[in-house]
């Protein structure tokens, strides 16, 4: 089993993060009160399409790598998420500060002022917020539908935002102040400090068929959007 | 008070009808077969779960069943039989001799014949996941033939479980005949002419 990791020119080269947690239920019809019981169970999971962009030069051969050493459903693809919509961090500090409200100067200064302008008597301001990653206040079990992240970014993920933990991608329900609801039941029990990733979450997902890479292959596609069905998978080692 | 609720734990029985009464059930379907190597306890869960009432962990390994049977029953099944349709373990691919392997598996019924396989359910609660109430068996027998069949790229096991009726000697088809009669009582002619007489006989009841 190895694991293939997307290179990032390709994975800046996708159009969208199409992916939708999907799972089977089973009914025997509407009754004559045409009132319907459905079982079902957690059996969700991650489905997705990789719509990648033209490729040119020699983004078409890793292209065709990846392809080549993902052999057919026997590898697994590590792919990463844009997260696009919540706080992430993606290395760029002004960027960052912008999105939450900060002037240019309160960013060259490193800290915030009171909304008066004023600042501490010591010369200094409120701290800016943390970029790194957050991290998981306690342990948690598997199968666990809620935990508690410390560090900015986590606190203040809203709604939707998706998160990874050991490559296993979640999606946040409802987040109080770090306190997160989320979906799917974790997969594997976590610990406590672990980093829980929001900027570039990533998942390792299995190619829906054994040829699905193909298309990259076929002559004339690169210069046209090429589509890819792939499904989450769960081996770890 | 219906025999279903009394498998279940007096706490938790308000909890399980409720659940049941539901339009949305979460139930998970859970199978064992107790190999001799190892003990083999799946469910069509993802995520791996541990039951209230023996405390073993059911799931890890859930993408190995990749077929369940359809239950059937009623006076017309005498000897009712199961077959179950296993993938093999990924682990197993990455050895080179892993085909053999798999035979001698098969081959090896001391492994698994005539040991206990079990279809069951479990209730959850919806909102926290986690099991609610014991498991209930939807099919308790022993395993008896195992076969394995080789598509391109994969393997799939096909088992078969039997009912413990199964195993009492009931005569095949369902029909008693005047030979299955000798076998078990070598004086009794009751049942001579039944084939000559070419249809069902009912015996008396009075």
């Amino acid at each position: 089993m190895a694991f293939i990791d997307l290179p990032a020119a390709l994975g800046d080269a996708r159009y969208n993060e199409n992916f939708w947690l999907f799972g089977e239920s089973a009914g025997a019809g509407p009754g004559l009160d045409g009132r319907e019981q459905v079982l079902f169970s957690e059996n969700r999971v991650w489905h997705g399409q990789i719509d990648l962009a033209p490729l040119f030069g020699d983004d078409i051969l890793r292209a065709r790598s990846v392809g080549t050493r993902l052999r057919g459903r026997v590898n697994l693809l590590r792919l990463p998420f844009y997260n696009l919509g919540t706080v992430t961090f993606d290395g760029n500090l002004e960027v960052f500060y912008s999105a939450l409200g900060y002037t240019p100067s309160e960013i060259a200064a490193g800290y915030s002022s009171f909304s008066d302008g004023t600042i501490f008597d010591d010369s200094s301001g409120f701290a800016l917020p943390d970029t790194s990653e957050p991290t998981l206040k306690f342990d948690v079990a598997a199968n666990a539908t809620a935990l508690i992240v410390e560090g900015f970014i986590g606190e203040n993920a809203c709604q939707g935002a998706r998160f990874s933990i050991n490559d296993f991608l979640y999606e946040v329900e409802e987040n109080a102040q770090g306190t997160i609801r989320f979906s799917p039941p974790l997969r594997t029990a976590a610990t406590a400090g672990q980093t829980v990733y929001f900027s570039k979450p990533s998942i390792l997902v299995r190619l829906k068929e054994d040829r699905s890479w193909k298309t990259f292959t076929e002559y004339g596609l690169y210069n046209s959007t090429m589509t890819v069905q792939v499904i989450e998978a769960f081996e770890r080692d | 008070m219906i025999e279903f609720l009394k498998s279940q734990p007096a706490p938790q029985r308000a909890q399980v009808m409720d659940l049941l009464a539901r339009e949305a059930v979460q139930m998970s379907v859970m199978l064992h077969l107790d190999f001799a190597s190892e003990a083999l306890r799946l469910s069509n869960r993802n995520i791996p779960f541990t039951d209230l009432k023996w405390g073993h962990t059911w799931g890890a390994g859930g993408g190995l069943l990749v077929g369940l049977p359809e239950l059937s029953g009623g006076d017309d099944q005498l000897a009712p039989f199961r077959e179950y349709r296993l993938g093999i373990p990924n682990d197993w691919i990455d050895a080179e001799t892993w085909m053999a392997d798999l035979v001698e598996m098969v081959g090896d019924v001391g492994g698994y014949r005539g040991r206990d396989a079990g279809l069951y359910g479990q209730l959850f609660d919806s909102e926290s996941g986690q099991p609610v109430g014991h498991p209930f068996a939807f099919d308790i027998g022993i395993m008896d033939r195992m076969s394995v069949s080789f598509p391109r790229g994969g393997a799939i096991i096909s088992l078969t479980t039997e009912s413990f009726m199964a195993r009492k000697g009931v005569p095949v088809y369902g029909m008693q005949t005047y030979h299955d009669q000798k076998r078990r009582h070598p004086t009794d002619e009751g049942l001579q002419f039944v084939t000559e007489a070419g249809k069902l006989i009912t015996w008396t009841d009075w």
